[in-house]
């Protein structure tokens, strides 16, 4: 006899096994551009023709609808034998702001494993080629539970910014995943307002390291404009970058679905 | 709310899975009632998908969960009874039990970190078969 299974262990990966590839865009702090970057980064792909999730992980503070300009008074998820995400520009999204509306939501480790499990267990994706994840920043409870449940098909997106502080714990956060077998893909360095000889600094650092490609994005005022409105969000040189990423990704891993 | 389909897909693939092969004499289910499950329609779609990945199981067995919360914040324990939520909170907690957090606040100091003791989600709470 056994007791008190947890059965949402077991569905996880079968949710999970028509999804080519996974790619959350992770970073040591908050602040660095991830949701902005991970919401383009989705977009991208699927303006390439990819069929792409984005999956908003970043429970106390899920934005990617903000970005996408998605209304959460009309976008619900339907249900199905589970539940299906909401499609934006061609994008399946699944985020707990569907469900936490615009309330404050403070969730302690507990409540935010709980709250992983639940969203992965009955989100029905079907078939991907891309799953881009908007993630909390560092190492959390879910972060630990993405390694888990997605180890064999994360391909990490290392975003830094461009602070000299940012350096240290940009390379131990990407060491740590190369100690378990996990290459990251990319990794970002999103400018702000530095000199040009503070970003050859921080890139020769990164340099050294054994990271996929390395991707500038040049700071772009047309952003904070742009948050909402997916047209205008193409006109800007994140997306621009993004766009050249989501070329080399689709040439890499080519399309499934 | 077809969502009880996903948990029912949960329970059965996980015997499948993880008990394949067995004949069960008797499974029981936790059900909190905090998601508001409905049992008709979680016990007809786990018997059909029991049927489909051909588990066998002789006995099904719910058994329904109160509402218990604490504050973490100031102590104080109470429970909740799902008429006490209204209709959006009730279905935003029926996909996602945490979404309580955003909807409900400690009656006594107004805090939201409080923590579901009892009655969240579904969960296997006994399985029985037969030692080979
Ligand atoms: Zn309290």
């Amino acid at each position: 006899m056994m007791r008190n299974e947890d059965p949402r262990d077991n569905t996880i990966p079968i949710r999970l096994k028509e999804i080519s590839v996974i790619l959350p865009a992770v970073s040591y702090k908050g602040g660095v551009g991830k949701t902005t970057i991970s919401s383009l980064l989705a977009l991208s792909l699927a303006d390439s023709g990819a069929s792409v999730g984005l999956l908003d992980l970043d429970f106390t503070n899920p934005s990617t609808h903000l970005v996408l300009g998605l209304d959460l008074n009309v976008a619900m998820p339907r249900e199905d034998k589970g539940i299906l995400p909401v499609e934006v520009e061609g994008i399946k999204l699944m985020t707990l702001a569907f469900f936490t509306k615009n309330n404050p939501t403070p969730l302690r480790g507990k409540e935010l494993n709980e709250a992983f499990k639940e969203i992965l267990s009955i989100t029905i994706w079907g078939k991907l080629d891309f799953l881009v994840i908007d993630m909390p920043p560092g190492l959390s409870d879910i972060t630990l539970n993405v390694l888990r449940f997605m180890k064999e098909k994360l391909y990490p997106l290392v975003i830094s910014s461009s602070s000299k502080l940012s350096i240290h714990p940009t390379i131990n956060l990407i060491r740590m995943f190369s100690e378990i077998g996990i290459l990251p893909i990319a990794l970002i360095l999103n400018e702000g307002a530095g000199s040009p000889k503070l970003y050859s600094e921080i890139l020769d650092a990164y340099q050294k390291e054994n990271i996929g490609k390395i991707f500038r994005i040049e700071r772009d005022d047309r952003i904070e404009n742009a948050y909402g409105n997916p047209d205008l969000l193409r006109k800007t040189t994140v997306y621009a970058a993004l766009k050249q990423l989501s070329r080399d990704l689709l040439a890499t891993f080519g399309k499934k679905s | 709310m077809v969502h009880e389909w996903a948990l029912a897909e949960s329970i059965a693939t996980y015997l499948s899975e993880k008990h394949g092969g067995r004949a069960f004499n008797k499974i029981v289910i936790g059900v909190g009632i905090l998601q508001s499950i409905d049992l008709d329609i979680l016990d007809f779609a786990l018997r059909e998908l029991l049927n489909q990945y051909n588990v066998k199981v002789a006995k099904i067995e719910y058994r329904t969960i109160e509402v218990e919360l604490k504050c973490r914040a100031c102590g104080y324990s109470w429970k909740l009874l799902p008429e006490e939520l209204g209709a959006e909170a009730s279905e935003m907690i029926h996909f996602i039990p945490e979404a309580i957090h955003s909807f409900i606040k400690c009656p006594r100091c107004g805090s939201r970190d409080y923590e579901v003791l009892k009655g969240r989600g579904i969960y296997i709470e006994e399985i029985s078969y037969d030692e080979e």
